[in-house]
């Protein structure tokens, strides 16, 4: 069920006018479980067993760690609780990964190690996380422990997050769901405004910028570099369209309901250096990153080597969570080395203050960074990926191929990064279409009817399902 | 209260905006009338179409393409054939096939008037049924043109067959909400059409049940396209013989090349073989056939571009654009020229 179908509209609404009809708190929540639930069944009701395996887990190592002092205890029921979850996302997620990998080092040997029919359950990598920040927080002692099951069960699996969306934290989602929150007029609003945002961003523009840059990648070495380039930059704002738009109506759907989840997104493609990028990206993912494996490692505690060393180790397994393949956890090292070389430099602190030439070079570098990123990020494997970056860079045969400039890219393109441009100056209160305006509602209506127009016909879903 | 009113007025004035916008640039209903001579239901007036290329395409009352100078005109008539590649939505009344043979024509030793009957989804049958309906209509027809890929010769279902036998009865579809589409059209509520369709069809599949959603395998299917054809042929051919009335009929094969496929540009053409078992057969019953894969190829190889696909869509897939349809309008006036230099 994704956020761009009818039937999660229909699924929506229902759900929204029990809430408003509903005023027990109790009643509100244990419904919202049972919609939770139904929502992950809808894809396979067999991997709800997994959410409730998390859910019981964690409430018994939190309940646990309540009656405890002994530090020895208290590290192996933490211990409990992540090698748990990360069996379970190794197994599910990596397991044929490392066969295959494997396999490349034992065929000379003559062995044939075999692999598993394995389903990826949709959205583990993210409700893995967002469940070991909670035993992590009250290992910590930054969190009280959960007395509540059906709290704890809901903040687990709240639907709108589980399927690829924001890696919401236990010490933001918990004390919410404690307290009675109802819909109001003007939360409502906003959540929907945002949810209408989200909607375009994917429908209107990643989809169809995903048709430009699907048709390039899979047949890359036949374009010439002029159609190389468009299918990058078609792909990099695809995947932002695309996760931003997810996140975007995850949050205003949360928020409709009367909860806050934090931005995940926050004009990334502005950014100038590539330190300021990740405060930018998938804000949820990096902060945990940076929080419960960079610092633990050390973080920047332990002298300059020892720093890079953290650095590249942290974005390495950042793209390891992204996808079983040597292509997303390339794309880690390789960011992993540009923060090393930001930081060498100091670059993030020195570009904050410069001046507006400074600034436009460093936000081209740092585009140019990310979009060599996404190359590997995208393809299929270590060919394709060196085929589209020699396409782009080989100027002696940059004409070479066929020659396609979609007219989807050039309508759409312009407008994203127009955007991004506007959202860093006072003109983004012109865009931001704020309730009691009279246009507001028919701007609203006018792109609710621009999605029903132009939803492409064929099934397209969201980047990040697949992590 | 006052926030309700509020939205149900933006709620109006966003129908007004988009409805006055859509009166020019969104025309999408295809409006269909009956008729009883034809037997079919034909587009009616103009439609344009702007998700694949760009075009607009006018009709006269009997289905018939290319006349909006009327029948009239003392040029012979060479009649083209086909499915939605000749109707030629993508390219438009002046970039279509039958107005480039015209318009080529006119330099060349034989002026010709280019007109076409053409409908999505026709296929051969189709058109041996309705070719003696035409030959009354259109006055001087010099040459009956079809214009056919492998799948519009095959009994596949599409074709109007009874157990693998040739076409004998007509069976036109009803295009769906007949009687909501002048209304549509009248008012100019395509850009309401559109997303009653859509919504029509997301509704239609709508799932309510938890997954996962079990799907048979269908069983292995032999493909049609394998199996020997040749009596269903030599009967097709027959009966087009005697549809065309004596008329001389040109078939026209195009196949799905160049185009890119898993990274490569494909000069192959994956139906050659039923195509060139089709060809013989035609010989023999001495039926010509133009087949355009060489022209499609070496186009390619000269300029670098595909005669299929546009800006709006992707290079090599799709219909013919403009390229493509000159390259078929050429292909009839090559043979139309050397056929007139023989019997010279």
């Amino acid at each position: 069920m994704l956020f761009n179908q009818l039937i999660f509209v229909v699924f929506l609404t229902a759900v929204l006018l029990f809430l408003l009809l509903v005023r027990n708190n109790r009643i509100r929540k244990l419904f919202l479980l049972a919609c939770s639930y139904y929502f992950y069944a809808y894809w396979d009701w067999r991997f709800c067993g997994l959410l409730l395996f998390s859910t019981v887990l964690d409430y018994w190592v939190g309940q646990k760690l309540k009656v405890t002092d002994d530090a020895g205890k208290r590290k192996a029921l933490l211990l409990l609780s992540i090698v748990s979850h990360l069996s379970l996302l190794g197994f599910f997620k990596y397991f044929n990964f490392f066969v295959h990998s494997l396999q490349v080092l034992a065929a000379p040997l003559g062995w044939n190690l075999g692999t598993l029919n394995i389903i990826l359950p949709v959205g583990i990598s993210f409700y893995t996380f967002q469940a070991l920040t909670y035993t992590i927080e009250v290992y910590r002692k930054n969190l009280k422990p959960c007395d509540d099951l059906w709290d704890f069960a809901l903040f687990i699996d709240f639907f709108k997050q589980i399927m690829a969306g924001t890696i919401v934290r236990a010490v933001d989602l918990l004390p919410q769901l404690k307290e009675s929150r109802t819909i109001s007029w003007e939360r409502f609003f906003l959540g929907f405004r945002q949810f209408v945002y989200g909607l375009v961003k994917k429908v209107l523009i990643a989809d169809h910028l995903a048709m430009v840059s699907n048709y390039v990648f899979d047949n890359m070495g036949v374009f010439d570099g002029w159609t190389t380039w468009l299918g990058v930059f078609c792909y990099t704002a695809q995947i932002y369209c695309d996760f931003s738009g997810y996140s975007d109506m995850a949050i205003g759907i949360a928020r409709a309901m009367g909860y806050d989840y934090n931005a995940n997104f926050d004009h990334p493609y502005t950014a100038t250096s590539i330190t300021a990028f990740w405060r930018k990206w998938h804000i949820s993912l990096s902060t945990w990153l940076r929080d419960y494996l960079y610092i633990p490692l050390g973080g920047n505690r332990k002298g300059d080597m020892r720093t890079y060393i953290n650095q590249i180790l942290t974005m390495l397994l950042g793209g390891l969570w992204h996808g079983a393949t040597w292509t997303f956890v390339f794309w880690g090292f390789f960011h992993g080395c540009a923060l090393v070389v930001d930081k060498r430099f100091n670059l993030y602190q020195k570009l904050k203050i410069a001046g507006p030439l400074v600034k436009g070079m460093g936000w081209l570098s740092t585009m140019m960074v990310v979009m060599i990123g996404w190359v590997f990020f995208r393809s299929h494997s270590f060919g394709d990926a060196v085929t589209c970056l020699y396409k782009m860079f080989n100027f002696m045969s940059f004409n070479e191929g066929v020659h396609w400039i979609s007219f989807r890219a050039v309508l759409l393109l312009p407008v994203v990064f127009f955007f991004q441009a506007l959202s860093v100056t006072s003109l983004k209160r012109l865009v931001e279409l704020p309730a009691g305006r009279w246009y507001t509602p028919v701007a609203l209506f006018i792109l609710i009817y621009l999605v029903l127009l132009f939803q492409p016909k064929d099934f397209t879903p969201f980047v990040y399902f697949q992590f | 209260m006052r926030a309700f009113f509020h939205w149900v007025l933006g709620f109006i004035l966003a129908t007004g905006f988009i409805w006055l916008i859509s009166m020019f640039c969104i025309t999408d209903i295809s409006n269909r009338q009956w008729n009883p001579d034809v037997g079919d239901y034909i587009v009616k007036g103009r439609r344009c179409i702007y998700d694949e290329g760009c075009g607009c395409v006018n009709f006269s009352p009997d289905g018939i393409i290319g006349t909006a100078d009327g029948l009239s005109s003392t040029l012979p008539h060479v009649i083209i054939w086909g499915d939605s590649y000749v109707e030629s939505f993508n390219v438009g009344d002046e970039w279509a096939v039958y107005h480039q043979l015209s318009v080529l024509s006119q330099k060349s030793t034989f002026p010709c008037k280019g007109i076409a009957v053409a409908q999505s989804g026709r296929d051969i049958s189709h058109h041996i049924l309705l070719m003696p309906y035409y030959n009354q209509k259109v006055p001087n027809i010099r040459l009956h043109v079809i214009v056919f890929t492998l799948n519009d010769i095959l009994p596949n279902g599409r074709t109007l067959v009874a157990d693998g036998d040739v076409p004998c009865q007509w069976h036109p579809n009803m295009p769906e909400l007949m009687w909501l589409r002048p209304w549509i059209q009248h008012y100019d509520l395509d850009w309401l059409w559109e997303v009653l369709n859509t919504s029509r069809t997301s509704f239609q599949n709508l799932r309510i049940s938890i997954g996962p959603v079990k799907s048979r395998s269908l069983p292995p299917n032999i493909a049609q396209s394998e199996t020997d054809h040749t009596a269903f042929w030599e009967k097709l051919l027959r009966q087009l013989r005697e549809s065309a009335g004596g008329k001389e009929v040109l078939l026209v094969y195009h196949a799905y090349c160049p185009q890119i496929k898993d990274g490569w540009v494909d000069f192959r053409d994956s139906d050659s073989k039923q195509v060139e078992s089709f060809k013989s057969l035609c010989r023999q019953q001495s039926i010509p056939v133009l087949a355009l894969t060489e022209q499609f190829c070496d186009y390619y190889r000269c300029t670098g571009r595909f005669p299929r696909g546009f800006c709006n869509s992707f290079p090599g897939k799709g219909h013919w654009n403009r390229a493509g349809h000159r390259l078929v309008a050429q292909a009839i006036l090559d043979y139309l020229q050397s056929f007139s230099d023989k019997h010279d």
